[in-house]
């Protein structure tokens, strides 16, 4: 029987965490789990940005844009070895208001896969990923928005958008 | 010069000859020929120091048809020879040689390096089983279960198909089977016992149903099925927590197979359990099997606290069809009797007994109207009331979850004359179940729903109530007066969700009123209310163009943005002129749109083009 390294069980343990935090947020809020789960994603990503800057060093910059924002969180997510580099994702600024986003290889894609065949719609997918790209935007930036899946594991690739509430 | 004369000088030559490719050329001439004195002349040749002389040695020796030469062959310098022709000769003779006994030898070269030998190795194994399976001899079974471990499956199907035509005599061989170090064996003899049949080897597969390995559990689980005796399913039920879902699944196909013989104590398992797990793996095997003794049971589980449970609840239930409406309209119903009294004590009253008598009579009532002010008692300072308000909300809620699953349900299986109960849920406390009535009322797809729908959504505090309700009321009533009023007071909406859908729906009209609206709409500080405004724009087509120009000159940046793309998808030639001769600084946004915009309605209409700079 082999035995985890440090990298994969950091990995159990995140993604263990995240679909017991989701699916409690569904027991309690059925179908609609979003103001849960972005509540909980925006805790996740400060404490995320906190610890890095106050136990590694590693400082987000303050942004005005959405974009910038994000840019700003994929720029430190690899440093802290949150991804593995920013080539994982593509980001349009349809304009200031609005950035629509391409996640490649998405870790989280099996636990988003699972909630559509029990019946969550596209829209109401809460994605991990996107939805802490929204938090980050409202930690850096200071910009409340919405975000939403557009588009799920197409060719590998899931679309999404934030826009400015 | 006679036949004889010449094979003596063949032979001559290849006992004498220093060239190893005459040497060789001369066995391979000789391979054709038949004789005893043969033998020996091409099993000296196994010696032979070239690789050439041997590897013609060998194909002489299986050509020749001798038997002795098995056991020279055998040897372990030519099945794992460095030199890839010779393996692969030597295979070929064994098949050429040997009977069934030479499958065991022949097993490790499965795992040959190289292609061609693994499918020459292929090909003799499948001669051999099927030498085995039509001689059905029950003391070459052993034979066979060592097959089961090959990485090859035609080559296992054929194994399993050998043993299974041995019927019960080949079950001890595969009970031993179960027992195997090796995985796969122990796979396909679970697999194998599935297909005989036989009763006496069911304590060996419940048993097998504990494996580590989670193929094995799962093709134990198939055969006790297939066996279908009856002892089998207590200890299926029992396994249906397992972690692996391959398993569980098999489990409940089991399960299925035994049909409303299972169903007792699936729902007895069902109501005992309390893991999530267990739950979700019997409610499936119930809505599968269709009895109706589990509908209680399953109705029961629509207002589980857990959101999977809940889900296959509702899969399961639909599986029953129409049968099920009358049992889930005695769900619909939720308390209207008046609380006042019991509010008050909870509010107002010194005894804390009572007050704590109080919250738990609430939640027994399941009445959602108590939530605000039990929420409130969350975090009082006595520990006693607020686990008392904690308990009541999660009976208020879960009893909400049971309505909210019973419309999904009815949503699926009902019809037209459950209009009116699904109406009055709509008058439901709970949110979720309000959603929920309203998107049965649009699976039912009935116009009385019309009215009651544009009373709540212009009613509801709740702004996913009002835009589920305006999307629904685009479908029933397209195009109708009343919707249009709805939809222009829903234009106002504080909620860019609710306008969303606002603007999407004037765009199904094909009117002059809704133009104004539609443009106004182009000024809406929401991108996505902006963006499927110019979508319903578009579909008035050239009719708008005057319109949107007046806002490309006019309006504001955002809307001006939205017009100039409108225009550009209409492609209308009369736009060209005024876009050209807009004000725009160099190398702005704008300045920029304008020009891809140029672009396009010049590529389309065909129209010379003016440069801009």
């Amino acid at each position: 029987m082999r035995e985890l390294n440090k990298e994969e069980s950091g990995w159990v343990l995140a993604l263990t965490w995240l679909s017991a935090l989701e699916e409690v947020a569904r027991d309690f809020q059925g179908t609609r789990p979003h103001t849960f789960c972005q509540r909980a994603y925006e805790h996740a990503t400060q404490n995320f940005l906190r610890i890095l800057e106050n136990n590694y060093g590693i400082v987000a910059k303050r942004v005005n844009s959405i974009k910038d924002a994000v840019k700003e969180y994929i720029k430190i997510g690899v440093k802290g070895g949150l991804f593995k580099d920013s080539s994982q994702f593509e980001l349009v600024e349809v304009n200031p208001n609005r950035l629509e986003l391409t996640v490649h290889k998405c870790p989280y894609l099996k636990s988003c896969e699972a909630l559509l065949k029990e019946g969550i719609s596209l829209k109401d997918l809460t994605c991990a990923r996107i939805g802490c790209f929204r938090a980050s935007v409202l930690y850096l930036a200071d910009i409340d928005c919405n975000y939403e899946v557009t588009a799920f594991a197409v060719e590998g690739k899931c679309r999404g958008a934030i826009e400015r509430k | 010069m006679s036949d004889t004369t010449k094979i003596k000088d063949i032979i001559s030559e290849i006992k004498t000859s220093k060239d190893w490719i005459q040497r060789r050329r001369s066995i391979i001439s000789l391979s054709y020929e038949k004789g005893k004195e043969l033998y020996s002349v091409f099993t000296d040749c196994l010696n032979d120091p070239i690789d050439e002389v041997k590897h013609a040695a060998i194909i002489a020796l299986g050509r020749l048809g001798d038997k002795r030469a098995l056991e020279e062959l055998l040897r372990p310098k030519f099945l794992a020879s460095p030199d890839m022709n010779i393996r692969w000769a030597t295979v070929s003779a064994l098949g050429k040689l040997g009977d069934h006994r030479i499958i065991a030898d022949l097993i490790k070269q499965v795992e040959d390096e190289e292609w061609l030998v693994r499918n020459e190795v292929l090909t003799v194994l499948k001669e051999k089983i099927l030498e085995v399976s039509e001689q059905n001899n029950i003391a070459q079974a052993r034979i066979l279960i060592h097959l089961l471990n090959i990485n090859d499956s035609e080559i296992v199907n054929m194994a399993v198909d050998g043993l299974r035509k041995m019927d019960s005599d080949a079950c001890p061989i595969l009970m031993d089977g179960l027992q195997s170090v090796w995985e796969k064996i122990r796979c396909n003899s679970a697999r194998t016992l599935g297909f005989i049949g036989d009763p006496t080897c069911i304590p060996h597969l419940i048993k097998a149903l504990k494996e580590t390995s989670p193929d094995v559990r799962m093709q134990s689980a198939i055969a006790l099925g297939k066996i279908g005796d009856a002892s089998a399913i207590k200890p299926l039920i029992s396994a249906i927590g397992d972690f692996s879902e391959n398993v569980r699944k098999s489990i409940i196909n089991a399960l299925v197979l035994f049909g409303k013989q299972s169903v007792d104590l699936l729902i007895t398992e069902l109501s005992l359990s309390q893991n999530k797990i267990v739950k979700c793996t019997a409610i499936t095997a119930l809505g599968a099997i269709g009895d109706k003794r589990a509908i209680p049971s399953l109705i029961n589980h629509l207002s589980s606290s857990y959101y999977i449970v809940r889900r296959k609840a509702i899969r399961a239930l639909i599986q029953f069809g129409e049968e099920i409406v009358p049992h889930l309209l005695n769900l619909l119903s939720f308390n209207k009797s008046r609380i006042t009294m019991l509010l008050n004590e909870i509010k107002n009253s010194d005894d804390v007994q009572g007050r704590i008598r109080a919250i738990k009579a609430i939640g027994g009532l399941e009445d959602h109207r108590a939530s605000p002010l039990l929420k409130s008692f969350l975090s009082d300072p006595n520990r006693e009331i607020s686990l008392a308000a904690q308990d009541s909300l999660v009976k208020i809620g879960c009893a909400a979850w049971g309505r909210s699953g019973a419309l999904t349900v009815l949503g699926e299986v009902g019809n037209s004359e459950i209009v009116p109960s699904i109406l009055k849920m709509l008058e439901d406390d709970s949110i979720s179940v309000q959603i929920e009535a309203i998107i049965c009322l649009d699976k039912l797809n009935d116009k009385r729903a019309i009215e009651p729908l544009i009373k709540i959504m212009n009613k509801s505090k709740t702004y996913r109530i009002r835009s589920t309700a305006l999307r629904v009321l685009r479908k029933l009533s397209e195009g109708t007066e009343k919707l249009f009023e709805a939809t222009i007071g829903a234009l106002k909406d504080s909620s860019p969700d609710v306008r969303v859908q606002a603007v999407r729906t004037m765009g199904d009209f094909r009117e002059d009123k809704v133009i104004e609206p539609l443009l106004k709409s182009l000024s809406d500080f929401s991108w996505s209310v902006r963006y499927n405004a110019e979508n319903a724009l578009c579909n008035q087509g050239r009719k708008v163009v005057d319109k949107l120009i007046n806002i490309f000159q006019e309006g504001p940046i955002i809307a001006k943005k939205r017009a100039l793309s409108a225009l550009v998808r209409i492609n209308d030639p009369g736009a060209i002129e005024p876009i050209e001769n807009a004000k725009c600084e160099k190398n702005t946004e704008m300045y920029m749109l304008i020009k891809e915009a140029l672009k396009h309605l010049h590529g389309e209409t065909g129209k010379n083009k003016k440069k801009l700079d």
